[in-house]
């Protein structure tokens, strides 16, 4: 009997698959004791028609049997009789044929077996449970059980035992003769063998052409922080991450691969929104690639311009069910915040600017005093409004459980997380909540068939003060009112009903607690599904599609507060003003939809020693969002949803956005015995940001690899070398990153005006956006990169050194200093500048054990630098023109000012220096700013500025690690730095201008800066002033040439080195955690931005250097301290 | 028959791929397509409601324009560029120079052109955008002089014809202006409201303007680099008779009235002209409803128990002391320790009372208070000054030796520093307005400037009578003396000018075109102490240097420089002279 199945793969559109599947579906049911073969075989046969092929030969000497079928497939009803039988079957067709297996494997000499016990451990002597055993040469293997122990027969005392587990080493262990072995395996000492996951594919790390780093995703998982972008800092070479923000709910991270800006994201294969891949939960990471080279992205053609970071989540592997539980607290606190000086040292710094400024001082020595012995602290307070508003610690909890297992026919991995982070504001209830769960299953459907099905679930709530620590269009934020509340403001008036006012207080306790909230709400549901199918030939189809719906939900609710004027020698309260007035609630809506789609085409051909690996796929991307948004304002009830508010003044918004890509990928790569590997890829790549003639594009690269060490002479030659590896590739990237339809001219409505001041009725116009660029098109950039990946004394030593070089050109701008300006076109965005980039990624890893110590210790390093080849510049004038002006074939980080030779030290030096404010230096004193006088004409004018430094942007950044594991105790260390590059303080002028805007100066202004004779503070004139002379805030402000003015007085070393994380773990015995059925359990206390060493002690290095963004003025990143604790059933 | 499903896949694969492609036709949905908008005469008037939201109003420019001039100082003790005299090629204080701007008036023209809206809105339409465009032009002008004449749309793509990029002569761009203007005139209607709106009357306001402007240059300036700067002197006569003909024309429309609701109280008319909304003296203004679009001059400029941080503009002792006495004298009070006032004023109590509208005084009433400016308390018995104290945190028997508006609260932010604030355009509803959200609105053109206009140009073309008569206009409104044609100088024609117009930014722009900037402005200028003496219960006045520096305005500064950028982006720009 033949049997036909139709498998209709609904969602594969795919049609039907005609498979002959016979034997696999068949079911049998028959129970009895002591049975025979015969017998069993026989009824198998009248049940389903199947014949038997054997000799009664065969059949001597086998046990009877207990059978117990109950519609139990055939396969296993056989698999269960001829258990320990030695015999074996093979299913042709509609006959099943059963063999001895003495006979098959062995036929000339019949040897009795012999059992091999012993038992495998790790490096740290934890028995390793379902490590698999198995005989080389052959199929025959065993796992261990939960104690380590293994079981095996062997054929001969000389065999060799392999013996692998994911993530260790796989090791190959000559029996020599003995019956009892023991082994340790050790966890992964060389990453050859390790699957490297690259664009639509994945790769054993030693065939690898292009330029890829990978992350361990088990040193992801280890100690809490926040997001994944922080917890890859320093792990990668060619991968630079910073912490820019610590905002609950954010923990805004840059990621910049090879200095070339925000990379494509992936997860699982498909595009990933920033938000997606920050909130990713760490422990459902299985792998992380960084695509570096044209020749690992160019299968992402136009949006992998700047580098692809790809994750894949993990997957279940057959066996037993593994329940794991990972969960940690931590304290979260500010890693670097400045200090500030007190009531009393404020008022003698006022009087000291006064007095530079020939001002009589505006505090008596009565109030100093009172301010000094604290005596009357309603009238005289010395208050910290650092400790007011922040609190030392708040908390972050994290927890996660997952189970991963399944049999041959399905497998899954299931997660669960729960991450909780808390603001660090004193007064708020600033708190962040993720809840992630994922469900990962593959489906072997039939022999040829596979099915995966990924689900994941992902919800965010926000909820905090309608007032941010960070600046925002909207508000100043209350970090930048600590700048500005001085010590001697009351904390709180004596009736603490009374907020006080911005007067006497920059109403900070109010921001952060009463004048309303803040809550997002955002779900996002993603479904991937794939198919693949084994076609003859080695041919694969496979589809994957995926669904993606985001919905989120903001609503801000601002409360009118009053507040209060508080006069101590009456006792009496003034109403001063309401802040936030009116009140109001606005809330936004947004859903967003991804429809995605890719269908593939691989082959694989092994002959001798060649292999060839062939894919193409054909993918759509679509997406569209929209948004909407309301708010009434003047509410008289306090009920937060809009129908509660008046009709007058409401307001609303919304907009729609669509978009989509279309992509043909193809990749040919041949491999020669390991030796000679050569890799072809090609993306032809559509963009809807561009007109339809110039939409689509080609992007090739080539890329080949030498492993030197497969060659014979090499063992001769260099024995301890165990790998080294030559690379080379070359490809052609793009980049899309403009605005959408610019190449169509559009219209859009803003700019309100009021044509009658009676009414005040407001009209909006409509203005036309940048005019139309019909022939726009993507940035192209040519990348070749060569690299050696070398391991040496056993894998004691590895390593891989890259350089590469980038060129880009057609790269988008607006040319609007070489256009006419009287043309005064809004111009739009034209395919003009060419840049190149250059670099040098290092990489070394050394791994050893000695006696029970494994250890680790590695590093990266990373450099690269940009020039300009063409950008849009006008035809200089005149010389000095072109001297400060000229871009073109100049490095790209260069800041330009004035040069400066320390401070004035006296009226002569003053009077015989150049003019520095144009009055002959009358203007200038003892501590200011000295400027060189560059083309030496006798004043200090912009023709005098030079090159002062680097740009801001770090050119070298390096990670160094460390692990040591010892029995069961594990430490681990990991430090990030970053260098040639500049800060420039002028930037943050909250940090170096005292009383900037009315802020309180930072304790170093008091301790830094030039301090002449004068009745209020030690003079400080000497080599020690860091700082110039200081003054009212006015003076300096409107004083560019006294000192303020873009300088390399300013502009410090960037370059800092921190201790991102470290780990103190310990695994406790098994022995112990058996007896409560616990496989393994681990607890660790861990730290997240512990120590840092930068030039400035009251900036952290890693803060957004936008200028937009003054330090200051946001939230800074954060350091943790966690403890945890992992266990596995 | 293996391959049968192969092949069905394949066919299938690309079936599917194919029927996706729609995915790279998108539209955008956030935005007007660009062919929908020239037809449609309510998206015509959005657009023209743009060009009027970026209208180079220049409105409540605190800070600078006044600050620049004699009228004031201001608290961080007036340090700018300007001020500093180092405006130089590299270094430009308030620039225009906008093509942008005139490049959207010359796509509405060039798109009219086709458009089928009906005739009648597209002339208003049209007179409005000649009105806007001449507007733009006039900044230009007073900036820079010539300026290159784009009246046609460039295309950034082509070769641009040479015209296009040199500058014309002032003279030129002047005469532009006059016929802009007068087809302006032509096309717009004579309903002057919405005020907002350009109107004929808005139209010949501006003329008026542009036309003294070119007499002026004309008269007191000098040609330079071909005429790119100046104007032949034997032009002026033509242009003076053209700027009184143009604000005769407003003044004769019957269409404005000088505003005049408290004939009786001469200072307090003076002073709600500016605050009562759409009044019959308003020809063009720019509006503020305070919420979506707002200003910050309350918050800049007020007393401080009225503002946010006041003191941006401070009016100097100069300023003050400029005013006529209402009899048309000049004579000035006397300060010092032995001459006691029982409040800031009574100095002044002679001076013409649009003072008393314009600048606050210690001991002003104000919205359920008092302006207290006075910087110190002087304990002793007899007038002390080394005995004063000035000191915030300090009271002397319950009085605050330091007025809540004092300069002596130089510990926050702003304060006066010449002892006195702007009173003008304040709102008076008494509360504290946040920045930005000042609702007052901006006059551009009122009917006094149509009657100053004409008396200056009667005046410079010998026409005493005519003059003095146009001049009487706002004198008798203002409450002194009238002249006549024995009576009437250039200096009373100039002095009634600043009077009238203090801080509305014109000062600036009239020392410039009568070429008095060098000898007005290179000096130190100064405020009052104001200390109060406890025993008298009254006030004595000690004059001092407000401004730490005296200020540099040199020749060159009569015009803006060009600037090295813009000669770099365009080589056919020539630099102005002198810099």
């Amino acid at each position: 009997m033949r049997t036909k199945i139709y498998l209709m793969a609904l969602l594969l559109s795919l049609s039907c698959f005609e498979i002959s599947m016979a034997a696999y579906s068949q079911r049998v049911t028959f129970q009895k004791k002591n049975a025979s073969l015969e017998e069993v075989f026989s009824e198998i046969q009248r049940q389903t028609g199947l014949s038997f092929l054997y000799t009664q030969e065969m059949l001597k000497g086998t046990k009877l049997v207990n059978v117990n079928y109950r519609n139990t497939p055939v396969v296993k009803a056989l698999d269960d009789c001829m258990a320990g039988q030695s015999l074996s079957y093979v299913i042709d067709k509609t006959t099943i044929v059963i063999r001895r297996v003495s006979f098959v494997q062995s036929p000339r000499v019949v040897t009795p077996p012999v059992r091999i016990i012993g038992k495998v451990t790790d490096s740290t002597g934890q028995s390793m449970h379902g490590v698999s055993v198995t005989i080389k040469g052959t199929n025959t293997g065993v796992t261990t059980d939960e104690n380590g122990a293994f079981s095996i027969e062997v054929k001969d005392k000389n065999d060799i035992l392999v013996f692998s587990y994911v993530g260790f080493t796989t090791l190959e262990v000559p029996l020599n003769g003995r019956s009892s072995i023991s082994v340790s395996l050790s966890e992964k000492p060389s990453s050859l063998n390790e699957t490297v996951v690259i664009g639509y594919g994945a790769k054993r790390r030693a065939n690898l052409t292009g330029s890829v780093s990978t992350i361990d995703a088990k040193v992801l998982s280890a100690p809490s922080t926040p997001s994944i972008g922080q917890a890859m800092m320093g792990r990668a070479s060619g991968i630079f991450v910073k912490n820019v923000n610590g905002q609950p709910g954010e923990n805004k991270v840059s990621y910049n691969i090879r200095g070339f800006g925000t990379p494509l994201l992936i997860i699982d294969g498909l595009p990933a929104a920033t938000n997606d891949f920050n909130q990713l939960d760490p422990n459902d990471i299985e792998s992380f690639s960084i695509l570096k080279d044209a020749a690992a992205s160019a299968v992402y053609g136009a949006v992998a311009g700047n580098g692809v970071i790809l994750v894949t989540t993990k997957r279940g592997s057959s066996g037993q069910a593994r329940i794991s539980y990972s969960g940690n607290y931590g304290l979260q606190y500010f890693a670097v915040l400045p200090g500030f000086v007190s009531s009393e040292q404020y008022a003698r710094m006022e009087n000291l600017a006064r007095f530079n400024e020939g001002l009589d001082p505006i505090w008596t020595d009565e109030q100093l005093q009172k301010f000094k012995d604290g005596s009357d602290p309603l009238r005289y307070p010395n208050t910290n409004w650092l400790d007011v508003t922040l609190r030392k610690y708040a908390p972050q909890m994290q927890h996660n459980i997952s189970i991963q297992g399944g049999s041959e026919k399905v497998k899954y991995f299931v997660s669960g997380g729960y991450f909780l982070q808390e603001g660090l504001e004193r007064n708020s209830e600033t708190k962040s909540r993720r809840y992630n769960l994922r469900s990962n299953i593959d489906i072997k459907a039939t022999q040829r068939l596979n099915i995966g099905i990924n689900l994941s679930l992902l919800a965010q709530d926000y909820f905090g003060s309608a007032v941010q620590l960070e600046r925002t269009s909207s508000d100043f934020g209350i970090m930048g009112s600590i700048y500005r509340a001085r010590p001697y403001f009351l904390e709180t008036y004596p009736d603490p009903t009374k907020t006080p006012s911005s007067a006497n207080s920059p109403n900070i306790l109010s921001q952060t607690s009463i004048v309303g909230y803040k809550r997002k709400d955002q779900v996002t549901g993603d479904v991937k599904l794939n198919f693949s199918y084994d076609l003859p030939f080695g041919i694969q189809a496979k589809a994957n599609y995926h669904l993606y719906r985001t919905y989120g939900q903001y609503k801000e609710k601002r409360e009118k507060t009053p507040t209060y004027d508080y006069d101590a020698n009456t006792d009496q309260y003034t109403l001063h003003n309401y802040t936030k007035d009116p009140n109001s609630l606005r809330q936004r809506d947004w859903v967003g939809n991804n429809f995605d789609q890719q269908y593939f085409l691989t082959w694989k051909k092994t002959f001798n020693n060649h292999t060839i690996n062939a894919l193409t796929v054909y993918e759509v991307l679509s997406y569209d969002s929209n948004y909407v948004e309301a708010s009434r304002i003047r509410y008289n009830y306090d009920i937060d949803y809009l129908f509660a508010g008046p009709n007058l003044d409401k307001d609303n918004n919304g907009s729609a956005y669509q978009g989509g890509r279309e992509g043909w990928i193809t990749r040919l790569d041949y491999d020669y015995n390991g030796k000679y590997l050569v890799e072809f890829n090609s993306r032809l790549d559509a963009s809807p940001k561009f007109p339809s003639n110039t939409r689509w594009g080609f992007f090739p690269s080539l890329s080949v690899a030498w492993n030197i060490t497969k060659e014979g002479f090499m063992e001769k030659l260099l024995p301890t070398l165990n790998n080294l590896k030559l690379r080379a590739s070359v490809g052609k990237l793009g980049y899309d990153n403009v605005g959408n339809f610019q190449y169509l001219q559009t219209y859009s409505i803003q700019s309100p005006y009021i044509y009658d001041g009676g009414t005040n009725v407001i009209e909006r116009g409509i203005q036309a956006n940048a005019l139309a660029n019909p022939t726009i098109t993507w940035e192209k950039m040519t990348t070749s990169n060569i690299g050696v990946d070398f391991s040496l004394w056993g894998n004691l030593l590895e390593g891989s050194i890259d350089y590469f070089y980038r060129r880009r050109s057609d790269v988008l701008g607006t040319r609007i200093v070489s256009l006419p300006n009287t043309v005064g076109a809004n111009l739009p965005s034209v395919n003009y500048a060419k840049y190149d980039n250059r670099g040098l990624e290092l990489s070394l890893n050394h791994n050893n054990k000695i006696g029970n110590v494994y250890y680790s210790f590695g590093g990266n390093i990373s450099w690269n630098r940009e020039k300009s080849l063409l950008v849009d510049q006008t035809l200089f004038s005149n010389e000095e023109a072109a001297r400060t002006g000229n871009r073109i074939g100049q490095w790209t980080d260069l800041a330009w000012g004035k040069k400066t030779a320390g401070l004035f030290t006296s009226k002569e030096e003053i009077e015989n220096w150049a003019d520095q404010d144009g009055r002959n230096n009358a203007t200038i004193l003892p501590g200011d700013l000295k400027f060189v006088d560059y083309n030496g004409d006798g004043r200090i004018t912009a023709e005098d500025n030079v090159i002062i430094g680097r740009g801001t942007f770090p050119k070298l950044t390096y990670g160094i690690n460390l692990t040591v594991a010892w029995k069961g105790f594990n430490f681990a260390m990991l430090w990030q730095g970053a260098g040639m590059y500049d800060v420039f303080l002028l930037n943050s002028p909250d940090v170096t201008l005292p009383f900037y805007a009315g802020n309180t100066p930072i304790t170093s202004m008091l301790t830094e800066s030039y301090i002449p004779d004068n009745p209020w503070l030690p003079s400080n004139t000497g080599a020690n002033a860091k700082r110039p002379l200081f003054r009212t805030d006015n003076y300096n402000r409107e004083h560019p040439s006294f000192g303020w003015d873009y300088s390399d007085f300013w502009l410090i070393s960037g370059a800092y080195v921190r201790l991102k994380q470290m780990e103190l773990g310990y695994t406790l015995p098994q022995k112990l955690t058996r007896k409560v059925g616990i496989d393994r359990l681990k607890i660790y206390v861990a730290g997240f931005n512990l120590l840092t060493f930068s030039a400035v002690d009251y900036m952290d290095p890693e803060v957004d250097t936008n200028p937009a963004l003054d330090f200051g003025l946001y939230y800074p990143p954060v350091g943790t301290y966690n403890a945890g604790i992992q266990l596995q059933f | 028959m293996k391959r049968i499903p192969f092949i069905k896949a394949i066919i299938l694969f690309v079936i599917v791929s194919q029927s996706c492609t729609k995915v790279l036709d998108r539209k955008p949905l956030d935005t007007i397509s660009e062919d929908i908008v020239w037809d449609d005469p309510s998206l015509v008037a959005g657009y023209v409601t743009d060009l009027y939201s970026k209208f180079p109003f220049f409105a409540f420019e605190f800070d600078n324009w006044d600050n620049w001039t004699d009228e004031s100082s201001d608290a961080i003790g007036n340090n700018n560029d300007v001020t500093h005299g180092t405006v130089s090629k590299t270094l430009e204080s308030n620039p225009y120079f906008d093509y942008t701007y005139i490049r959207s008036c010359n796509v509405f023209f060039q798109r009219m052109e086709t458009s089928l809206i009906d005739e009648s809105t597209k002339n208003q339409l049209e007179g409005e955008v000649h009105f806007i465009r001449a507007f733009s032009y006039f900044e230009m002008i007073k900036r820079y002089g010539g300026v290159p004449l784009v009246d046609t749309v460039l295309d950034p793509y082509g070769t641009i014809d040479v015209k296009y990029t040199k500058r014309a002569s002032e003279e030129a761009i002047a005469d532009f202006i006059d016929a802009e203007t007068t087809l302006a005139a032509s096309l717009l209607s004579q309903t002057p409201t919405p005020k907002g709106r350009a109107s004929k009357g808005a139209a010949m306001a501006l003329k008026a303007r542009a036309m003294l402007w070119a007499a002026s240059i004309a008269k007191y300036g000098s040609v330079q680099l071909s005429g790119l700067v100046g104007i032949p002197e034997e032009k002026a006569a033509g242009y003076y008779a053209k700027a009184s003909a143009a604000a005769d024309s407003v003044i004769n429309s019957g269409n404005y009235a000088l505003f005049n609701e408290l004939p009786d109280n001469k200072s307090e008319n003076y002073r709600k002209l500016f605050l009562v909304e759409e009044n019959s003296e308003v020809i063009f203004e720019k509006a503020y409803d305070g919420t979506n679009i707002g200003h910050r001059w309350d918050s800049e400029n007020g007393p401080n128990q009225w503002s946010i941080r006041g003191g941006t503009s401070d009016p100097t002792l100069e300023f003050i002391l400029g005013y006529e006495n209402i009899d048309g004298s000049t004579d000035q009070p006397e300060f010092g320790t032995d001459k006691l006032y029982s409040n800031g004023a009574e100095p002044f109590v002679k001076k013409d009372p649009r003072l008393f509208a314009t600048v606050f005084f210690q001991g002003d009433p104000w919205a359920n208070g008092t302006v207290q400016t006075y910087e110190g308390l002087d304990p002793s018995p007899i007038p002390t000054p080394s005995e004063v104290l000035r000191n915030p945190n300090l009271s002397y028997m319950n009085v605050p030796t330091v007025g809540a508006d004092s300069r002596s609260l130089t510990k926050d932010d702003f304060s006066t520093s010449t002892g006195f604030h702007i009173k003008k355009y304040i709102d008076d509803s008494g509360v504290k307005i946040p920045e930005g959200l000042s609702k007052t609105n901006w006059i551009v053109f009122r009917l006094a400037e149509m009657y100053l206009t004409k008396a200056e140009a009667e005046f410079e073309l010998g026409n005493k009578s005519t003059a003095a008569d146009a001049l009487n206009m706002t004198r008798s409104r203002a409450g002194i003396s009238l002249v006549d044609e024995t009576s009437i100088t250039l200096e009373k024609v100039r002095t009634e000018r600043r009077s009238e117009l203090a801080f509305e930014e014109q000062r600036w722009w009239d020392l410039r075109r009568w070429h008095i900037a060098e000898s007005v402005l290179n000096h130190r200028f100064q405020g009052l102490q104001i200390i109060f003496h406890y025993d008298s219960g009254k006030f004595y006045f000690i004059p001092f240097d407000a401004e730490s520096f005296s200020r540099v305005f040199r020749p060159a500064h009569y015009y803006n420089p060009i600037t090295t950028a813009r000669i770099d982006n365009n080589p056919q720009l020539v630099e102005n002279p002198l810099y």
